[in-house]
């Protein structure tokens, strides 16, 4: 399991689809994990991003950034399937390697980030995903939504009020 | 309390932390372009069999002489646009925007035209090099510039719908000239050097009246019948819609071939029920049915109509329970949108975010 960061090589500045996806699918599959959840829905979300793009590759190339493209189309995907699996609870993201008994307070804060991702709706958690993971301003995050700037703006405030929350309960509950 | 700087860093570093679960040893890559190589033999065989109808001799000689073709996942086809919409009267055909309709030559495509206002905009057209009708819509990733103030000549001439330009005319050098005229709330541009050709165009341009220019939102579906049944399946129409502001402009409009409307009808009966809800949807398409009664009692109207409305957003098509009335939700599919998703529709409508709906759509873009 790769736990590291991984320096992209650099690429020609029109790759084939195999040279770009060698280079870029561990990325995107953190990224779909980290939108989905699940390791499963998350291979789901890029198998079919990448179908699309893979027919597609010659105009995907083309664009200004190919990673964007997809990014887009496995948030599509997730929402789509959130969509018509009409989910009426949150979704519980998967809690990996997390001891509930270990007090290391920083691995009890990370747990809580998780769990509030787990209970956003999956336009806000692909929000949260892209500012504070893909690091990307949010004009970006508007584009890729394809949502207005104010609105990404909010999906990101609210998930870090309810993290502020989830944070104080978990200090109360300590207390 | 935690300030706003230890929640970015939290969630930072939480989202960096569980990044490290997944497992990216799985072949995923692998699987796309099987699943890819599989999808296009599925296509070359369809072709072929489509073609063994016409000819099947010299099918069958092509395919004992010539090897199959690599499958070289950068050059998978693009769908050809199949016209088969009536409404064509010989050379011409009609186009619909908002609230106008224009004549242009039967055989030009569909692609962009500008977006946005200002001086600069941007303008993502696959077609420019040959004979088109523009909308203000988004075909392509590979976009380039518009300037307003310096148009350029173009390689083939166009009509642009809806474009926002000052009426009048523009000078394009080399005897073309580029001329805008306003027709009710919209504008049609056409970039010509045949003076005839653009008289022509232009003034054909009036008021619209196959579907209404704007909607509140997503039509009601309908299914009107009486004891005796519907009679004859007289005409058909498809009206396109997409989000603009507060309510939906008539993005795309046409007659459409009896025997395809029959059969979207017959795809929609087939296609299995769901309850999805959506809070809001940005694109949806009306097909429009009018049937003959022919049992009408005298003095009264002589027409059935029914109406299906394809929800691209919320991915489920709505029709009228007849005979019991009430509607019904049945799935998206592409065997609904086959029938009707011709003429301009594969060039103009985004469709929902599926993987089939590039074979029918613009799809969705990056």
């Amino acid at each position: 399991m790769d736990v590291g960061v991984t320096e992209p090589r650099s690429m020609p500045s029109s790759p084939s689809f195999d040279d770009w996806v060698e280079v870029r699918a561990a990325a995107l599959l953190r990224f779909a994990y980290l939108v989905t959840g699940s390791q499963h829905a998350a291979e789901d979300a890029v198998q079919s991003a990448l179908e699309l793009a893979c027919r597609k590759w010659t105009r995907v190339r083309r664009a200004d950034d190919p990673d964007a493209y997809v990014r887009r189309m496995i948030v599509n995907e997730h929402v789509s399937d959130w969509r018509r699996a009409r989910r009426k609870e949150s979704p519980v993201a998967e809690v990996r390697g997390a001891d509930p008994a270990d007090p290391a307070d920083e691995i009890s804060r990370s747990d809580a980030v998780w769990r509030v991702c787990g209970g956003l709706p999956p336009q806000q958690r692909a929000a949260v995903v892209l500012r504070y993971y893909e690091d990307l301003e949010y004009a970006e995050i508007a584009a890729l939504l394809d949502v207005a700037e104010p609105t990404a703006r909010s999906h990101v405030h609210r998930a870090l009020t309810a993290l502020r929350g989830e944070l104080e309960r978990q200090e109360r509950s300590d207390d | 309390m935690t300030d706003d700087t230890e929640l970015d860093r939290l969630m930072r570093e939480g989202l960096e932390r569980r990044a490290g679960d997944v497992d990216v040893a799985v072949p995923i890559a692998e699987r796309a372009t099987a699943a890819v190589r599989r999808r296009h033999r599925r296509g070359l065989i369809v072709g072929l069999a489509a073609a063994a109808s016409v000819a099947v001799v010299a099918v069958i000689a092509a395919l004992s002489s010539t090897p199959p073709p690599p499958v070289d996942p950068d050059d998978i086809p693009a769908p050809a646009i199949e016209t088969g919409v009536t409404g064509e009267t010989g050379e011409w055909r009609t186009e619909y925007w908002a609230d106008i309709q224009v004549d242009v030559p039967a055989s030009w495509s569909w692609g962009g035209a500008p977006m946005g206002r200002g001086e600069q905009r941007t303008t993502c057209t696959e077609l420019a090099d040959r004979p088109y009708v523009g909308r203000p819509v988004s075909q392509t990733d590979a976009c380039g510039t518009y300037r307003v103030d310096a148009p350029e000549r173009p390689p083939a001439p166009y009509v642009w719908l809806g474009v926002p330009l000052e009426p009048g005319t523009v000078d394009l050098g080399a005897g073309w000239t580029q001329e805008t005229v306003r027709v009710g709330d919209s504008t049609v541009t056409v970039a010509t050097d045949d003076v005839d050709l653009r008289s022509r165009i232009l003034g054909s341009a009036r008021a619209a009246s196959l579907c209404p220019a704007r909607m509140p939102g997503p039509a009601e579906p309908r299914s009107e019948t009486t004891e005796e049944g519907v009679g004859d399946l007289l005409f058909a129409t498809v009206c396109a819609y997409q989000a603009d502001g507060n309510d939906f402009a008539l993005v795309y409009g046409s007659d459409l071939d009896t025997g395809r409307a029959r059969g979207a009808i017959a795809a929609a009966d087939a296609a299995a029920g769901n309850d999805v809800r959506c809070k809001s949807t940005s694109e949806f398409v009306v097909l429009s049915a009018t049937f003959s009664d022919d049992f009408a009692a005298s003095g009264a109207p002589r027409r059935l109509y029914q109406d299906l409305v394809y929800d691209h957003t919320c991915g489920h098509v709505r029709t009228g329970a007849a005979p019991s009335g009430g509607v019904r939700q049945v799935d998206l599919t592409a065997d609904t949108v086959a029938p009707w998703a011709v003429g301009g529709v594969p060039g103009i409508l985004r469709g929902p975010s599926t993987p089939w709906a590039y074979d029918y759509f613009i799809g969705v873009q990056g």
